[in-house]
């Protein structure tokens, strides 16, 4: 490596580098490929000199269990508990057993309600799949299982890599965020497939590389076909009346502060709800009714393509959570 | 602390405290493996909690008496590559670079070489074996935290040479580990 670069790679390791000089760094080594290796050799033992020689890492373990007892399983977790100590608890004396329970008792409340949601789903509620890239739950995608939890609607979150077709079986709805990695959701790696193309349940997703693999729009290449344009406040409802429009037309703010805008480009044959500002073909909000043809393939129930990106609900303007707020809706009376 | 297998057992009953014990006893060598492939350092323990949740959730498929570690590994494995493979497929939509290319050659290694078994004392051997001055820069700044700008001027040297001077250590230390590994290789010992 020459020894300028050498000199920046050692800035930006000790945190002094700015971020146009880390910029240029960025476009020089990926000129020189045998420099970017040795920026990678200095990143793995730059940071793994850190995991070896730290005293101890001060309540990593804690946080981890912390975590644990706030996922949606703390219910089962805390029976766990309970039935496990009152397995091994049986042989005490009455007093100390008297005591544990209380305790367990409390603990258990506690973990209760910290589960019990303010305004619990009717026992009919719409049962949603929210499918994400990762749990417990980021910001954007807690967000979102919230606003349908306001909607009315159980929420069960999975995660991409977990999540299998049949889970699909009996929803309502599977939502699927841009969180997830496509890949993961693909049924057999590296075909044109996913887990839900063919899924009996309404779709509606903001995953842009997935319109394609679901068989929504026609063409698969980033920046042509499907793409999450950034810098975007604003769309522009191009198909008023429709219900997927929520009673909104001409350019709408739907971001507080500029963010990612997730588009495709459908064939004339889409619902087409809303659009880009800069272009009116990347449509932002599309839909197809059950049955109608795709491009991929028949519709098997209503499909919604979604303009969210990954953390845009934490910016989502009141205009902005009508349409998602009619998005559900309507892929709900499928 | 218990053994590893008595402390798994109760966790999978559902005693919490039980799997931070085992927490405890194996996230210094997970995150060594994880950091090996991140761009990024906050990435270390976002991925390793990511793993040892998910492993937990799946803690009733383990079967107590196998290898854990290395079935934590694999969890932390996929988790590092989704993480990798998104940073790549985001490129350009994303304002630094630098971590998208980045990410990009991480994921090219950890393709190619995932093993690693004992980074962790092997990069800690290494660190033992440098000249006294480079050793105690080393451990003042990963051990104690200390900035550079610190040590320099303790050193009564440049700070700006000492980020170079720290450079050449890491280059040092990335040789000594690939010794040891081609070492550790059957048919390979006896290398210099």
């Amino acid at each position: 490596m020459r020894e300028d670069l050498e000199a920046r790679v050692a800035d930006h390791l000790d945190g002094t580098l700015d971020a146009p000089a880390a910029e240029s760094l960025a476009r020089e080594l990926e000129k020189d490929s045998q420099a970017l290796t040795e920026y990678a050799d200095q990143l793995e033992i730059h940071h793994r000199l850190k995991v070896a020689l730290e005293q101890d890492k001060p309540g990593f373990a804690e946080a981890v269990v912390r975590e644990i007892r706030l996922m949606p399983d703390a219910q089962r977790f805390s029976e766990g508990v309970v039935r496990e100590i009152k397995r091994s608890t049986r042989s005490l004396r009455v007093r100390e057993w008297a005591a544990a329970a209380v305790i367990l008792v409390a603990v258990g409340l506690a973990l209760l309600l910290r589960k019990t949601d303010p305004m619990p789903a009717a026992s009919n509620a719409p049962d949603v799949l929210l499918v994400v890239g990762r749990l417990p739950l980021e910001p954007g995608d807690l967000r979102v299982k919230e606003r349908l939890e306001h909607l009315g609607c159980r929420v069960s979150a999975q995660t991409a890599l977990q999540v299998v077709p049949a889970d699909a079986a009996g929803r309502a709805l599977v939502a699927i965020s841009s969180t997830t990695l496509a890949a993961d959701m693909l049924d057999v790696p590296g075909e044109l497939t996913a887990k839900f193309r063919d899924a009996g349940a309404p779709v509606l997703t903001w995953e842009p590389r997935l319109f394609y693999d679901l068989g929504m729009i026609a063409g698969s290449t980033y920046q042509k076909d499907w793409g999450a344009a950034r810098g975007q406040t604003r769309l522009v409802v191009r198909t008023d009346g429709h219900p997927l429009a929520a009673g909104l037309s001409g350019a709408v703010e739907v971001l507080s502060t500029p963010g990612h805008l997730s588009w495709g480009r459908t064939r004339a044959d889409a619902i087409r709800i809303a659009t880009l500002e800069s272009d009116p073909t990347l449509a932002t909000i599309f839909a197809y009714d059950a049955g109608a043809a795709m491009p991929g393939l028949p519709a098997p129930s209503r499909r919604v393509g979604l303009f969210l990106f990954d953390t845009t609900s934490l910016q989502l303007t009141p205009q902005g959570w009508q349409l998602f707020d009619a998005a559900v809706r309507w892929s709900l009376k499928n | 602390m218990e053994n590893l297998d008595d402390a798994l057992r109760r966790a999978q009953q559902g005693d919490p405290d039980a799997y931070g014990a085992v927490v405890a006893a194996t996230q210094a060598r997970l995150r060594s493996f994880i950091a090996g492939y991140v761009p990024r350092a906050a990435w270390v323990d976002d991925l390793a909690q990511q793993a040892f949740i998910s492993a937990y959730q799946n803690l009733g498929s383990f079967r107590v008496g196998s290898d854990f570690y290395a079935w934590l590994r694999q969890i932390a494995f996929n988790h590092l590559r989704a993480e990798l493979e998104k940073t790549r497929r985001r490129k350009r939509l994303e304002s630094d670079y630098l971590v998208e290319i980045a990410a990009s050659e991480m994921e090219r290694r950890l393709a190619r070489d995932p093993g690693e078994e004992e980074a962790l004392d092997a990069l800690r051997d290494c660190v033992s074996r440098l000249p006294d001055t480079s050793r105690d820069i080393v451990r003042r700044h990963y051990g104690d935290g200390s900035p550079l700008a610190e040590i320099a001027g303790s050193l009564g040297r440049p700070a700006g040479s000492l980020k170079v001077t720290l450079f050449k250590i890491r280059v040092r230390l990335k040789e000594c580990i690939e010794r040891k590994r081609a070492d550790a290789r059957p048919g390979m010992s006896g290398h210099a």
